[in-house]
């Protein structure tokens, strides 16, 4: 898969009636100039109504955010849930076909998105992941942020 | 056969030896030892108990199956096309390859070639000091694991070999080693080889039992021939606060001005002949021993004024730091490239493995002197195979080497660098393998100075990612290194030296201390060096003992933990706590070797709980341990991969392991549980022999987590078990909740699948747990009681059922292997349990 413009990646999107977001550790870290990336994941969470898988500690500040349907989980157990047979994981009724990864280090977005079996995935970090079904591409820290912005405009 | 003996008495019972032992040619001496030394005639009686004397990976696979079963293993970072022979490449995404092998399997083949590495760089070190030993001291040279320890304590030779555990020797261990090291080249033979995924993961296991062999080996030798402590040979009334905590580490305990010399790796031998050579020639208060990775937890079991400085993963910071004159490296578990380091400071390398050489002249055959001239004179380094010689040359050339120059960046030079750094780029952020927010501190450092990076550094592992990246070749390693100097002073620690092996008669004394709910578990810490927050490692052991886990630590993990300090109490964390095993302490066993105490020690319960010898026994020992106790392993930080197999050694005893944080996400292979899916959470009642279901205990067997404070939730969960008693149940949900409620602001979604009965439920959340139980989870609630429980098949049935059918409570003998069940057909011997059972049905 090649990245994705932040416009083509809201149309997929919206496209999706079953998605779940996850939002990990580095939507704690990472700044914009007074915006974090916790307070992106809550505007993408609102915008789609999305349910959202909180892993790391991000649940306490997407609540205070104003976000509904979070709840604590842990990223590898969702990538497990994913496979089986049957969805059991009380966040959704119903299995998820797309899981969004924000906040998620290369690394661990790469490792997470290429064990998912089962559902699509997209990949909405400053770094292209190519295990992902679809990915932001490669960008500095203030490009990463308008693409942020601009998919959020879109959705 | 011939005239061997195979036959002995047990109480009242005969044993025949070739009926427990499927082949009992060349190894009669060690299994009739086991039996006669070991064996419990009422189990022998109950059970079919046999020996696997040097097992194969086969004569576990009842218990890895089960293991595997359970935990399906969940593949990352995968490769689709295998290379593996001339008939490829195959691409597996599509279908098989040529010779059967499918995707899961090829992922399989590289988990087990992942653990044969790193199984490898343990047996490497393991056979240098054996090989030495035996040289130095002879084959009959004897070897003990301490005055406490008796037959009955667990080590895994014992569990695999069957070789007793008392009188051995030097040839013993030999023996032990072989059998080991063939293990590793059938294992990797069948990394290439195998195909079914589920046999090459049960061997994925099987390295890591073996590496833990090669663990038992070495430290046996150097507890017995070399002096390094043993808490087997002290009172256990001691241990509260043995060894004392008398070794303060860090860059700021350096004393400037004196000749600086520092052991690096797996080079214990180097390590010890040298502090004894100062100690004779009086001269350590002249010079200051330093110690990176093992070398230094080595150091601090038997010279005190040891500086243990850094763990591997760091050890690059250090190299470039430049506090060394003289460097004694060898083999371990971590390549680096370290001329390109040394050669930047001056420090003079002294390389000393035997099996690789780092560019180094061989100078093994040069006389000393012409030696240290040529690195006194300015030489980088020598390659020095001899263990004396190449202490005697590293101690000459300290005392006469003198290094000038300025090392680190000034901060003008840092502050023109840091000019260069592009606005809108952040490659460096984008590149560093724990997402260091590189670029905005460097900005930083071009109005501040280098006091900006100082948050960047304490988590930096100094893999040069950055620099090899950036667009303006700014040197952002040397930046990193320069803001060292800042923190330099105040880098400081204190570390209880590592105890070595826990007896069974200390293990014992705390049986009973942890069974009846005063303690939420225990965890055993490992890890390489912390990750991207330097104190996440001191922080989750402070967290965990302060709440009475019982803590054990081991190998680099023990000197980050050691930088904890206590800003109330103003103490450090090893003066803090004591250091028996027991509730509320923190136990440090010693370095990465010794980390095999731990594992080895946790095993001991089915012999001390049921009567189970170990001896060449792993499955049954496993199928009792990782019903009972099976205590969780975290391990922290970045992840070589020595760190695969070891992990997998916890995982195959049925202990439980969280890894984290970002650089378990690189790992192949978890072992997760899906604790939704009920079909997966069931035991043999071993009485009725019927499946029956359980809660999801332990939720998982190898799961990575992003944040500390994941990672003491995860762990706190783990430690509950089907048959854990009512107490330890109650404290542990509670540490559960308040943990979860105190990092995430809300309670566990899963906490209802772990209640059994309203006595379980912790007082202080009891009321609003029944409420939710009732109003959620459709569970009938009488005043503070339950009525009725939702079994897991959807049943609302009354709490004498659920007892009945769920769960282990009311002295149910839990199994996951067949062969496990008692059998009274062919035994001659009932339980009181059994004749109740069939009074009451007839």
């Amino acid at each position: 898969m090649s990245a994705k413009r932040p416009s083509e990646l809201a149309t997929c999107l919206k496209s999706k009636k079953r998605a779940l977001l996850l939002t990990g550790a580095l939507c704690n870290e990472l700044n914009f100039d007074g915006k974090s990336l916790l307070d992106y994941a809550a505007e993408i969470a609102k915008k789609l109504k999305l349910p959202v898988a909180a892993t790391a500690n991000t649940a306490k500040g997407l609540k205070e955010r104003g976000v509904e349907k979070v709840a604590k989980k842990y990223a590898a157990e969702i990538v497990d849930f994913i496979r089986g047979p049957e969805w059991k994981e009380p966040i959704t009724t119903e299995k998820p076909e797309l899981l969004i990864f924000l906040g998620y280090s290369p690394k661990v977005a790469r490792g997470l998105t290429s064990g998912v079996k089962g559902a699509e995935t997209v990949a909405l970090g400053n770094v292209y992941i190519k295990e992902a079904n679809y990915s932001l591409g490669d960008a500095s820290l203030k490009q990463y942020q308008q693409n942020l912005e601009q998919l959020i405009k879109a959705l | 056969m011939g005239d061997k003996k195979t036959k002995t008495v047990l109480g009242s019972s005969e044993v025949d030896i070739t009926k427990v032992c499927r082949d009992i040619r060349g190894v009669e001496d060690i299994v009739l030892w086991a039996v006669e030394n070991d064996w419990m005639e009422n189990r022998f009686q109950q059970f079919d108990t046999r020996i696997f004397p040097f097992t194969d990976q086969a004569d576990v696979s009842e218990w890895d199956s089960h293991l595997l079963d359970r935990y399906t293993p969940l593949y990352c970072n995968t490769v689709e096309t295998c290379t593996d022979c001339p008939l490829g490449p195959c691409n597996l995404s599509s279908g098989k390859g040529v010779c059967g092998l499918e995707f899961e399997g090829y992922q399989a083949r590289l988990s087990l070639r992942k653990a044969c590495r790193g199984c490898s760089t343990q047996m490497v070190h393991s056979r240098e000091l054996l090989d030495y030993a035996i040289k130095v001291f002879g084959r009959e040279k004897e070897v003990s694991w301490g005055a406490h320890h008796d037959a009955s304590d667990l080590s895994h030779i014992g569990l695999f070999t069957c070789i007793p555990m008392g009188g051995q020797n030097l040839a013993d261990l030999d023996r032990a080693l072989a059998y080991a090291e063939a293990q590793l080249v059938k294992l990797s033979s069948a990394s290439f080889t195998g195909t079914d995924a589920i046999e090459l993961e049960g061997m994925v296991f099987h390295a890591g039992s073996m590496l833990m062999i090669g663990k038992d080996v070495i430290e046996l030798i150097k507890m017995s021939l070399f002096g390094l402590t043993n808490a087997s040979d002290h009172e256990v009334s001691e241990m509260i606060d043995w060894p004392e905590v008398n070794v303060v580490g860090g860059l700021g305990n350096v004393e400037p001005g004196k000749p600086v010399i520092t052991f690096m790796g797996d080079t214990f031998l180097l390590a010890y002949l040298v502090a004894n050579q100062l100690k004779e020639k009086g001269l350590t208060e002249k010079v200051e021993v330093c110690g990176i990775g093992p070398a230094g937890d080595d150091l601090a079991r038997f010279y005190e004024r040891v500086r243990p400085l850094a763990p591997m993963t760091k050890a690059r910071k250090i190299l470039r730091y430049g506090i060394s004159d003289v460097l004694v490296g060898g083999s371990s578990c971590m390549n680096l490239d370290i001329l390109e380091d040394t050669k930047r400071v001056g420090t003079r390398v002294i390389w000393v493995s035997r099996d690789k050489n780092i560019g180094l002249p061989d100078r093994t055959d040069s006389f000393v002197d012409d030696i240290v001239k040529d690195l006194v004179a300015g030489a980088p380094g020598a390659w020095i195979r001899l263990p004396e010689k190449a202490a005697e040359v590293a101690l000459k050339v300290l005392q006469q080497v003198k290094r000038k120059g300025d090392y680190r960046l000034s901060e003008e030079k840092a502050k023109a660098e840091a000019k260069k750094c592009r606005e809108d780029c952040d490659l460096c952020f984008s590149n560093c393998p724990n997402s260091l927010l590189l670029s905005k501190a460097v900005q930083q450092v071009a109005k501040e100075g280098i006091k900006a990076l100082a948050e960047v550094e304490k988590g930096c592992f100094g893999c040069g990612a950055c620099v090899k990246i950036c667009p303006e070749n700014i040197p952002l390693l040397d930046l990193i290194v320069a803001s060292m100097e800042k923190r330099a002073p105040g880098d400081k620690f204190k570390l209880r030296p590592g105890r070595g092996p826990l007896p069974r008669v200390e293990t014992s004394s705390w049986a009973f201390s942890s069974m009846w709910g005063n303690t939420p578990g225990i965890c055993h810490l490992l890890g390489c060096g912390d990750a991207k927050h330097e104190e996440d490692l001191g922080w989750i052991a402070y967290e965990l003992t302060a709440r009475n886990f019982i803590t054990f630590v081991a190998g680099c993990a023990a000197g980050e933990v050691a930088r904890h300090f206590n800003e109330k109490t103003k103490k450090y964390i090893f003066d803090e706590f004591g250091a028996e095993a027991n509730l509320r302490n923190l136990i440090n066993t010693g370095d990465c070797a010794a980390c095999v105490h731990i594992l080895d020690q946790a095993m001991k319960w089915p012999r001390t709980g049921a009567g189970a010898s170990h001896y060449g026994n792993f499955a049954e020992t496993a199928d009792i341990y990782g019903n009972l106790v099976s205590p969780p392993l975290l391990v922290w930080g970045a992840l070589p991969d020595r760190m695969y197999p070891i992990v997998a050694a916890w995982a195959r005893g049925g202990c439980p392991v969280v890894v984290g944080p970002e650089s378990a996400f690189d790992w192949h292979r978890f072992l997760p549980g899906n604790k939704w899916d009920w079909k997966r959470w069931w035991y043999y009642d071993s009485w009725t022999r019927k499946k029956r279901p359980v809660e999801p205990a332990p939720k998982h067997m190898i799961i990575p987590v992003e944040t500390r404070e994941e990672a003491v939730t995860a762990v706190t969960i783990m430690c509950q078990r089907p048959v854990a008693i009512r107490d330890f149940r109650l404290i542990g949900l509670e540490t559960y909740v308040e943990f979860s409620l105190a990092a995430f602001g809300e309670w566990p979604d899963d906490w209802p699948l772990f209640v059994r009965s309203s006595w379980e439920l912790p007082v202080r959340y009891k009321a609003k747990m029944l409420r939710e139980l009732a109003d959620k989870h459709g569970w009938e609630v009488e005043r503070l009681n339950l009525k009725r429980a939702k079994h897991p098949d959807g049943r609302l049935v009354d709490m004498e059922t659920m007892q009945n059918e769920f769960s282990c409570m009311g002295g149910v003998y839990p199994t996951r292997v067949p062969r496990m069940f008692p059998d009274p057909e062919i035994r001659n011997y009932k339980t009181s349990y059994e004749i109740g059972v069939k009074e009451k049905k007839s």
